[in-house]
């Protein structure tokens, strides 16, 4: 049976917090863009740096990285990929290295579905 | 780090402030007198270093010699939140950025700022530490410090605030929360 995700980006959200930011400063461009260029530059370099500290069995490090894709990708509204990177790091801290792999395998699966998402979101007309 | 930058040349305004007051008191100035002499001198002296470097945003600008909007640090060592403190504040209130706990330490010491916004997760020297710091010194234990995570564990907050810090905030904020956060502590027309 397989079992549905919810969105990997909650659009609502992105929209308010869009317009808050713009709201107090329309003549700077769209900081949603900007913040999902981010994302989209450093989730790659988390990822591999998950990788890397499961490779040396890192787990400060994979909670440190871990505790940067918390607020990366909420920034963007993808907050089930916020969850499972709480979820890695609260594991990684716990210092229980299976269950602590287990969520990266999650959070990588999922960084792949919110960049698809973007991708989708960067070519719908607004 | 253009921002640091930014800060560099508060700094080095403030010390040519400093020297233009001493000479303008040796002149026999009163002490009035002598100030405004010494800002205005520092005043054309910024606007003639932004023109040299060709915009207002470069170097040291008439707004940072002047002051007339309060300063908030902000330390934390992610561009994305970063981004977000910009959009929400810059309108409102001069930022000094940095990325880490000591330079956080260094530029509250020398700059005094109206509110600090610290992540708690840095490199070199972690927010709880840096906070410890500046509450412990009497020069910078009134600089007013909120400290920020974007994962709020159990306990989290306890630990910040024994280490001094007047409030905690959890990313990810809404900006609107953020505003009236920092109001709370530079309120409107202060």
């Amino acid at each position: 049976m397989s079992v549905a995700h919810p969105p990997a980006i909650d659009t609502s959200y992105l929209e308010r917090l869009r317009e808050e930011l713009q709201d107090d400063d329309p003549d700077s461009g769209d900081a949603i863009a900007e913040l999902m260029g981010l994302f989209v530059k450093n989730s790659a370099r988390l990822e591999a740096e998950f990788n890397e500290a499961l490779d040396l069995g890192d787990l400060d490090a994979l909670a440190d990285s871990a505790h940067q894709l918390v607020s990366a990708s909420a920034w963007i509204g993808a907050l089930r990929l916020s969850g499972i990177a709480r979820l890695v790091e609260d594991e990684a801290r716990r210092g229980v290295f299976a269950s602590a792999q287990t969520a990266v395998a999650a959070a990588v699966e999922e960084i792949s579905r919110v960049r698809q998402a973007l991708e989708r979101l960067e070519a719908a007309p607004r | 780090m253009s921002d640091v930058g930014g800060a560099t040349s508060s700094l080095a305004a403030c010390r040519e402030l400093v020297a233009r007051l001493a000479a303008a008191l040796e002149q026999g100035l009163p002490e009035a007198a002598a100030l405004d002499q010494a800002l205005a001198d520092v005043h054309a002296l910024g606007a003639e270093l932004a023109r040299a470097r060709g915009g207002a945003s470069a170097g040291v600008t008439a707004p940072e010699v002047e002051a007339a909007r309060p300063v908030i640090l902000i330390v934390e060592d992610q561009e994305d939140n970063r981004v977000i403190y910009r959009r929400t504040l810059r309108k409102h209130y001069e930022l000094v950025e940095v990325e880490d706990g000591e330079s956080a330490v260094e530029q509250v010491r020398a700059l005094l700022p109206r509110l600090v916004l610290m992540d708690i997760s840095l490199p070199l020297m972690d927010g709880l530490e840096a906070t410890r710091l500046l509450k412990g010194d009497a020069a910078t234990a009134k600089v007013p410090i909120v400290l920020v995570t974007a994962h709020a564990m159990k306990g989290n907050r306890e630990e910040a605030l024994a280490s001094g810090a007047d409030d905690y905030l959890t990313k990810p904020f809404s900006p609107s929360g953020l505003r009236e956060l920092v109001q709370r502590f530079i309120p409107a027309g202060d």
